[in-house]
């Protein structure tokens, strides 16, 4: 098997408000740049197929899967990890996890934390069908979800 | 209040045993305190050991076996540049021996479990080779490269295999494909047999799983030359374990030049309990290079090669009398344990586990059973939250639910007729444990009237007879032992005895305190239930105190955190610890007061002396213990450190109880099941922390609703497994597990501080009994039972379509039957 | 879990995303990426390994939906399922775009873009990217059949337009050429009368084991279209007479169900899972609840 030379780029992005630059090689992940280049370690990586949420960042505000989102498509663009999470729902978030046991090992609760930002600031006012069907793609092994719904219940304006 | 005498009280004798409110009689114990390990994990710092900054540490990759069974020809090296390294089994023996599992017990099979196979491979996964480089992208081009060469052998891909007639041998030596075998008899068995007038055999399958904590496996392995020491970074359960067993693998490096670090760790249920070929070939290769090699696991290695657990094939009798009751028992199962065993729990647990579980709460007196291990071309089994008593209590409370058909009765009324009475205890089962306490009867009865039952009844009466969903309820119940230790462990045959935890607590001079455990948490907020019982027994506040775990070169020895054992272990070594301290603590102040001690309490950080007294600040007794030592008298040693090693007055552990309670409805025309409620009654004693407790169970509950309706490993009859993403494999979300409802009650230990008793397992255990009895009680109408974990919407269809084509002939039909059913290999 | 290595080429304008997909060389394997989310796992897994990626995500052109003269409606290629998930109630294209989409239409597109994985997974992925990559068990090809929709591919020849339900010839494979790209969808200008749909899955946001979508236009005939059935998505015509007769029967719902289902099973191809026979009702269980679903929408 003859693999190509590993193309390298250099990135200019956008992470918790600060201009980064960065090179790296064109199969990595954001998830990968934010951990291994960046050292933010607050993303976790869990499947790296896109399925558990445990990599869930903003991406110009939106959310997206950080371990299938390549670093080079995000040229240009604003990165918010949780590490840079902040503002009043985000405290009261935090609050909310805390006050509620929403975490037990802590490895999903970035990823939560960012899908449940993104859900209150889209739909404040949700229910609880809304809230477990928005955030259906985060997995959680440690809590069975109550503290995590109760959780972002507790910051809707219902 | 006082705590010293709340201290005197946890010591209580069984006369003590009472059902206590939660946390009206403490000050700290029974509250709902929010964890104080939260904080760092809201804010993306909490430091897992993928997260573990290392300069200059390299990345290693495994090459797997692409096939299930084979001889294995030959490992060709890619070709490598400068820095990165090829390794194989040659180039590891003599640095680190084979993996050996053992248990001391009559007939079990033991083979080595090399770090990297030498002749043959076992199973598809199984690590061949490794490569190491500068990143773990381009570790994985190297492994790819590597040219393996295997002859395929015929595999063996079920546990049933195993035992025909001409299966190749899977390992030289042994006497047949089982790790272990045996019947086990209790009571007057024959006897009860032939007075019974019912007997009811039924035949279910559990599948396997992966215990899939979201964070995989990993370690990062620092070989410090300036040291001559191995860093052993880890996410494992049990540092201290991890470090004796790194020490018997690896050749040439003493114990004292091991140090194991476990940081935050991202669950684990058991599945990091082991330690594994894929970390103690890491471990080789850093000492080899004499540099930092990092392996972190990605989610495909894990659900191809890290343990596996359950796949147990359940056979079981009740033989009854026409009013209900029980007069025995008798159980079989077969379990694939894959092709190696695990260290140290082996490929035998689950099977033995089960056997030796299987009457849970009823007073049964008469029991056979068969367990057995197979030896198969999959990954390994082993330890994974419930171990063996998901199985056992899906099989007993499943035939307990179709007994009551038979006999016309209302499930939980034959269960009320055989549950061990209230005054029964404690109780000895037939198989030897030793149930400390417990209040089963109105549990049962809370579970019927929060379940609703009466409601549900009526519904069904009520509902049209062609309606689409149709509503069923189900219990399930199962005692969970804990805290138990190496008496325990030693007759099950266990190499490695767990007898005690530890913890060294050390005041400093501004008054704070730091507790370091043996324990190690992996979501169990330990950090907070520690402090809770050190501010109970000290007065000091929770803020105040520290908790340190997971470093060899830091925390006593112990045995770490498996088996539902570490808040009855370590807390009751903090607990002990904490006394001696306040014992010194008062010793000092009554120095400085010129009085006898024993008229002395502890309260608000400070010890007061009688009426009229200052009381004399803790800070200022700390200030006498570690500076000014002239005031402290000839008689009270300096310092204040304190190492408690708890080993609990009983061996046999406390045992908790529960029974779970589900609603369903079913869905006819497709087969879906959906959960429309789910009630735990559960009695853990003396809860330290209400809120943990009960994530413990909504967390257990998650995954055995997980294993009941959408987890299973799937294999082909080549042993190629066919679930190796979580696209395949399915784990519950948001949407599949419903808003949990807990009812607690708080049944005391009679020997553990406070009369704790552990939980951390319980929730898990009942789900697949519980569903799959009230799937059951939906389609009773119907002619269909369950028989088999997960139940899935193409097998209640199934079962639902064979049904009405045998219905003219009044047959049944069971959800998940398999041809199975030609079963038991000769024992 | 890392992809092979390979290049990357962020395409500017469609013309250059031709372009670069002209100048590959013999050895290349050329793949065009836009999200990503459905090619992304693919790659960490090495299921694919491309030479060169080619991403078409930034290019300004294919994230516009917007009306077409017929008042049809023409929705690029790159752009998200959240876009249409969020499209506003009421029809309108845009709080800026008071131009409203044919009736119904929008509301289909709101619920197929909902109802796709997750919403991390909808804010990324593109309407073009899952049709092009052509999973059959994915949302958007057996919908957009079934909405009558034209494709838009762009290459080196210049522009040609597929019709949706002759789109996806089979797994992972499309009427798509070595060297085009789609660019666009086109929705007719038409009405939609009534609509309904089926969909079964084990849990929420995995991906489907049946599918099913019925666009009733009016006219003689309904259609429902099949997804998820392993292969390219499947039309199965139903008299209008026997629907009405079905839909507006006074037999209990579990009857009118059943009716239909057996009706659509009769229609099922062979080639359909063949042997399984729980994944066959399935099928026809789920576009029987697609049909019915339709016919009681005003």
């Amino acid at each position: 098997m003859n693999a190509p030379a590993p193309d390298l780029i250099d990135l200019e992005l956008t992470v918790n408000g600060t201009a980064r630059q960065v090179r790296a090689e064109a199969r990595t992940s954001l998830c990968d740049l934010l951990r291994d280049a960046l050292h933010l370690t607050g993303t976790h990586a869990g499947c790296e197929h896109g399925v558990c949420g445990a990599c869930t960042v903003l991406l110009d505000g939106q959310p997206v899967r950080a371990c299938i989102t390549l670093a080079a498509a995000c040229e240009g663009r604003a990165v918010t990890t949780v590490e840079g999470l902040s503002g009043p729902l985000v405290d009261r978030l935090r609050a909310a996890f805390h006050a509620e046991h929403a975490l037990q090992c802590g490895y999903c609760t970035p990823g939560m934390l960012v899908s449940a930002v993104d859900l209150l600031e889209r739909k404040p006012e949700a229910g609880e069908d809304e809230i477990r069907r928005d955030m259906s793609g985060n997995l959680c092994r440690c809590t069975g979800y109550v503290g995590i719904v109760r959780a972002i219940r507790s910051c809707t304006r219902g | 209040m006082d705590t010293a005498d709340a201290a005197d009280r946890a010591g209580a004798g069984p006369g003590e045993s009472a059902t206590h409110a939660e946390s009206g009689a403490y000050a700290s114990v029974g509250h709902p305190v929010p964890r104080s390990e939260d904080e760092r994990h809201l804010h993306g710092a909490g430091r897992f050991v993928a997260d573990i900054a290392w300069p200059g540490a390299l990345h290693l990759a495994f090459v797997r076996s692409t096939v299930a069974h084979g001889v294995l020809r030959s490992v060709r090296a890619p070709a490598l540049e400068a820095g990165e390294s090829f390794w194989t089994a040659a180039d590891l023996q003599d640095i680190a021996h084979p993996i050996v599992a053992k248990l001391n017990r009559p007939g079990f099979q033991s083979a080595p479990y090399p770090c990297l196979a030498t002749d043959r491979v076992r199973f598809a996964g199984q690590t061949i080779a490794a490569v190491v480089a500068s990143s773990r992208a381009r570790a994985e081009d190297l492994a790819e490269m590597v040219e393996v060469d295997i002859d395929p052998l015929p595999p063996i891909a079920s546990a049933r295999a195993a035992f025909e007639p001409g299966a190749p041998l899977m390992h030289e030596g042994w006497t047949g494909n089982h790790f272990m075998k045996f019947t086990r008899t209790f009571g007057d068995f024959d006897a009860a047999v032939a007075r019974a007038e019912v007997h009811l055999t039924r035949r279910y399958r559990m599948e396997r799983l992966a215990p899939s904590p979201l964070e995989t496996r990993g370690c990062l392995s620092v070989f410090d030359r300036a040291q001559g020491r191995l860093l052993f970074h880890t996410c494992c359960q049990r540092p201290h374990i991890q470090r004796d067993f790194l020490a018997e693998q690896l050749i040439g490096i003493d114990q004292h030049r091991i140090q194991v670090l476990v940081p935050d760790v991202g669950g684990a249920f058991g599945v990091k309990t082991n330690l594994y070929p894929e970390e103690l070939a890491v471990a080789a290769i850093s000492i080899r290079l004499g540099t930092a090699v990092r392996w972190i696991e990605d989610r495909m290695e894990h659900l191809l090669s890290a343990c596996h657990a359950r796949e147990n094939d359940e056979s079981v009798t009740i033989h009854a009398n026409r009013d209900g009751e029980i007069l025995a028992l008798e159980a079989e199962y077969l379990v694939d344990g894959g092709a190696y065993s695990m260290l140290p729990s082996t490929s035998a647990v689950e099977a033995n586990m089960s056997a030796n579980v299987m009457p849970g709460p009823y007073r049964i007196r008469n029991y056979r059973a068969t367990a057995m291990s197979a030896c198969t071309n999959k990954a390994p089994t082993g330890p994974y939250r419930g171990v063996g008593r998901p199985a056992a209590c899906f099989a007993m409370e499943r035939t307990l639910d179709e007994l009551a058909h038979v006999l016309d009765m209302e499930p939980h009324e034959l269960r009320r007729r055989n549950l061990i009475a209230a005054d029964a205890f404690p109780y000895t089962s037939a198989t030897g444990l030793v149930y400390d306490t417990g209040n089963y009867p109105p549990m049962m009865d809370t579970a019927v009237r929060a379940l609703g039952h009466g409601e549900v009844r009526a519904a069904q009466q009520a509902m049209a007879p062609d309606a689409r969903e149709r509503i069923g309820i189900g219990y399930a119940w199962y005692v969970e032992q804990t805290a138990h230790t190496a008496k325990e462990f030693f007759a099950r045959g266990s190499v490695v005895l767990y007898g005690f935890e530890s913890a060294r607590i050390r005041m400093d001079i501004a008054g704070s305190l730091t507790i370091e455990t043996s324990v190690c948490s992996h979501g169990q907020g330990h950090a907070t239930t520690l402090a809770q019982i050190a501010s109970e027994v000290t007065s000091i506040p929770m803020e105040r105190i520290g908790v340190r775990a997971g470093d060899t070169d830091v925390v006593p020895y112990g045995n770490g955190t498996f088996a539902s054992r570490s808040v009855v272990l370590a807390g009751g070594a903090v607990h002990q610890a904490c006394g001696r301290l306040v014992e010194r603590l008062r010793a000092i102040a009554a120095n400085l007061m010129q009085v006898a001690p024993d008229g002395l309490s502890i309260g608000a950080q400070a010890v007061h002396g009688p009426a009229g007294t200052d009381p004399i600040p803790f800070a200022r007794l700390a200030q006498v213990a570690l500076q000014y030592v002239h005031e402290l008298p000839a008689g009270i040693e300096p310092g204040l450190e304190f190492l408690a090693s708890y080993r609990p007055p009983v061996e046999t552990g406390a045992f908790s109880a529960g029974v779970h309670a589900a609603k369903v409805a079913v869905d006819i025309e497709t087969g879906a099941v959906r959960l429309l409620d789910y009630l735990v009654v559960e009695d853990c004693g003396q809860t330290i922390n209400p809120m943990i407790v009960d994530g413990q169970v909504y967390g257990g509950v998650a995954q055995g609703i997980g294993q009941a309706l959408l987890e299973e490993l799937r294999y082909d009859a080549q042993g190629q497994p066919g679930t190796v993403t979580l696209a395949d494999y399915l784990l519950p979300g948001f949407g599949e597990v419903p808003e949990v409802r807990i009812e607690h009650q708080h049944t005391l230990s009679p020997f553990t501080a406070y009369g704790m008793k552990g939980t951390g397992e319980g929730g898990c255990i009942g789900g697949p009994a519980a569903i799959g009895n009230a799937v059951t009680d939906a389609l009773r109408g119907l002619g269909v039972s369950v028989t088999r974990a997960p139940v899935t919407a193409r097998d209640v269809w199934t079962a639902l379509q064979a049904a009405r084509a045998r219905d003219a002939a009044g047959g049944a039909s069971e959800v998940g039957a398999e041809p199975a059913h030609t079963w038991m290999p000769s024992r | 879990m890392k992809p092979a290595p390979f290049r990357y080429h962020r395409a500017a304008s469609l013309e250059d995303a031709i372009a670069t997909l002209a100048s590959a060389g013999p050895d290349d394997d050329v793949r065009v990426i836009a999200g990503g989310q459905s090619l992304g796992p693919m790659l960490n897994l090495r299921l694919v390994r491309p030479t060169v990626l080619v991403d078409i995500h930034r290019i300004e052109a294919l994230r516009a939906i917007e009306p077409l003269p017929d008042g049809g409606v023409r929705i690029g290629a790159c752009v998200t399922h959240a876009q249409l998930e969020d499209l506003p109630p009421g029809g309108a294209f845009s709080a800026a775009n008071p131009a409203v989409f044919p009736a119904g239409l929008a509301d289909v597109l709101r619920h197929v873009a909902g109802g796709i994985a997750y919403r991390a997974i909808r804010c990324r992925g593109t309407i073009g990217g899952s049709l092009a990559h052509a999973d059959p068990a994915a949302d958007w090809p057996s919908a957009l059949a079934a909405l009558g929709a034209t494709i838009e591919l762009t290459g080196p020849a210049g522009r040609r337009n597929v019709a949706a339900r002759d789109f996806c010839h089979g797994l992972f494979e499309t009427a798509i050429e070595p060297g085009e790209v789609l660019a666009a969808i086109l929705l007719p200008g038409s009405g939609i009368r009534r609509w309904g749909r089926g969909k079964h899955c084990r849990k929420a946001g995995e991906f489907a084991h049946a599918l099913a979508v019925c666009i009733d236009r009016g006219g003689d005939g309904v259609e429902v279209w099949l997804g998820a059935t392993g292969a390219a998505p499947v039309a199965i015509a139903l008299d209008r007479a026997f629907v009405d007769g079905v839909a507006g029967s006074r037999a209990s719902a579990a009857l009118r169900r059943t009716r239909m289902r057996e009706r659509i099973a009769a229609s099922l191809p062979a080639a359909i899972a063949p042997g399984d026979a729980y994944a066959r009702h399935l099928h026809a269980q789920v576009a029987a609840e697609a049909v019915i679903d339709a016919m009681a929408n005003p």
